[in-house]
């Protein structure tokens, strides 16, 4: 069974202008989601033609790429531009091809499952039941994108508070990330070439709980979550230029390119090394004043967890 | 305890005890920390591995949180006794996570001090583990902030070395390194003895909690750095 993968794009297109009548716009996000979900269908045969690897937004294909391309400058789709940071596609002529009839009908199930209006909902949907490590949605969906909605950095501006005429004010709204961040923890990956990963991605979150313990007890403005989501995504590149590079990340069909990945990892981490220095020395510098006028205080977690380290 | 004349250097389990002072096995950091004569130094190199104690501990511990939530939670709950089958879960992930001793000692005693959480959690309150996870996270950012404070600008327990340069290191690591297993070790005695020297202190003693690694090796520590005098409270 085989279907070229712009036919598949171009079909795509189709099914979806018959299913939801008017000419639809697909965001490249959406053609890379729904063509990985039918490479997972292993029944289909596709996973040699249609390789992917995980990498920041997700699954990734370079085949998907280029066949979107291809479509493009066949005359087949147009590009428009829905805004500057989106790109999106519309079907320009309506195909004379057909694909094979395993592959329409698992097509036309997963448009109707998932609407390209709602991305969000099928990119859940692919990081919570394919990632290959559950740090992908743990982290990416469950803590960083929502710090970044948080302070302002993405989607929806929340950042308008009302500090400027009320001073700091307890902020309960992180309660949650503190917890999501927690759950990312637990979450890391357990290969050996990411044990360096790991220990940075520790002081990264230790750093960022205490600052977001202080933002939550009024002590600190919520505008200093723009530095946890800083650091926070290059800590996230850093982790998908590593997973690209280990075998669980990718299809066979990118094997080839695991040295140049390895070495990306390498120099990423290296710079992550000096990046999280200075977040925590940052952090630090914000939080001693704030700690000479709290005190020392004791709490019974730390004396449950720390007494081993005293024998 | 009667006060040294010499100042002191404190290793990281030290500085981890007083983190713990409420606890009885603090008890002889405590006694030691009660003299407020002493002066104290340390360097960045302890502080850096009292933080990686703190984020290593707290990595446990998520782990632990994660696999309870997702595996052992469905299997615990079925059974009758819920701390037996609690702490059968702990030791499930001790050893499919292959945790060394000290990390077991934690995530035990973790288990038994937030045992009603973790019973809470079972009983199908599902904001019992939410609200851990956020206490712990409180809890561990709390022992962080007291880091600062120990360190903080000679107004801390502790004033902060950062080691330089120093011509007689090499020497010293090589020598330490036939005597001391643990590499960190040989790095913070060293720094030990290079506060001593570029300070001009004369003399340093040497403050750890740990038994094995340095305090039954001080014989052969001092006759490395004769300068170093080694104080073991454990």
């Amino acid at each position: 069974m085989n279907a070229k993968p712009e036919e598949i794009i171009v079909r795509i297109l189709d099914i979806n202008r018959k299913i939801r009548g008017h000419p639809q716009d697909v965001t490249r996000t959406y053609f890379h989601k729904i063509l990985y979900l039918l490479h997972c269908n292993k029944k289909l045969g596709l996973q040699a033609s249609l390789p992917f690897y995980w990498y920041k937004y997700g699954p990734f294909s370079d085949v998907v790429d280029s066949a979107i391309r291809s479509a493009v400058d066949g005359g087949k789709i147009e590009e428009i531009r829905p805004s500057s940071d989106l790109e999106a596609y519309r079907l320009k002529t309506i195909p004379r091809n057909t694909i094979p009839a395993p592959i329409d009908g698992s097509l036309l199930s997963l448009l109707r499952k998932w609407n390209p209006y709602r991305t969000p909902d099928l990119i859940r949907h692919v990081y919570k039941e394919c990632a290959p490590w559950p740090f992908y949605p743990a982290y990416k969906l469950d803590f960083l994108d929502r710090i970044g909605d948080l302070a302002g950095e993405t989607g929806e501006d929340r950042f308008s508070t009302l500090e400027p005429f009320t001073g700091l004010l307890p902020d309960s709204r992180l309660k949650p990330h503190l917890a999501s961040l927690m759950r990312a923890e637990g979450a890391r990956p357990k290969e050996p070439q990411m044990e360096h990963f790991n220990s940075l991605f520790l002081g990264f979150s230790g750093a960022s709980a205490r600052l977001m313990t202080a933002v939550l007890a009024g002590k600190l403005s919520v505008s200093e979550m723009r530095d946890v989501y800083r650091t926070g995504t290059d800590v996230w590149d850093t982790f998908t230029s590593g997973a690209r590079s280990l075998p669980r990340g990718r299809d066979r069909e990118y094997d080839k390119c695991s040295g140049p990945w390895n070495e990306d990892f390498q120099n990423r981490l290296s710079h992550l090394e000096d990046e999280i220095g200075h977040y925590i020395d940052h952090t630090d510098e914000i939080l001693t004043p704030l700690a000479e006028r709290a005190g020392y205080s004791s709490t019974t977690t730390m004396a449950a967890v720390l007494a081993p380290y005293m024998k | 305890m009667e006060s040294a004349a010499v100042p002191d250097f404190l290793d990281t389990g030290v500085v981890i005890g007083h983190l713990v002072m409420q606890d009885v096995h603090a008890r002889a950091v405590r006694q030691y920390f009660a003299d407020k004569v002493i002066r104290r130094h340390s360097s960045e190199r302890v502080l850096a591995e009292a933080k990686q104690v703190l984020d290593r501990s707290r990595g446990v511990i998520s782990g632990f949180l994660n696999e309870f939530e997702s595996r052992a939670g469905s299997r615990v709950r079925r059974s009758p006794d819920y701390a037996r089958a609690i702490q059968a879960a702990a030791m499930d992930y001790i050893r499919s996570d292959n945790l060394d001793d000290r990390q077991r000692a934690q995530l035990l005693g973790f288990v038994r001090t937030r045992m009603e959480e973790l019973r809470n959690a079972l009983l199908g309150q599902a904001e019992a583990l939410e609200q851990l996870r956020i206490q712990v996270m409180m809890d561990f950012s709390a022992a962080g902030n007291n880091l600062l404070l120990f360190f903080d600008a000679g107004k801390g327990l502790a004033a902060l070395y950062r080691p330089g340069p120093f011509a007689g290191r090499d020497a010293w690591r090589a020598r330490l390194r036939a005597i001391v297993p643990n590499p960190n070790d040989v790095e913070v005695l060293m720094d030990a003895g290079q506060l001593v020297a570029e300070a001009r202190f004369g003399a340093i003693r040497f403050v750890t909690t740990d038994r094995k690694d340095i305090g039954d090796r001080s014989g052969a520590i001092r006759g490395v750095i004769p300068v170093l005098a080694v104080l073991c409270l454990n």
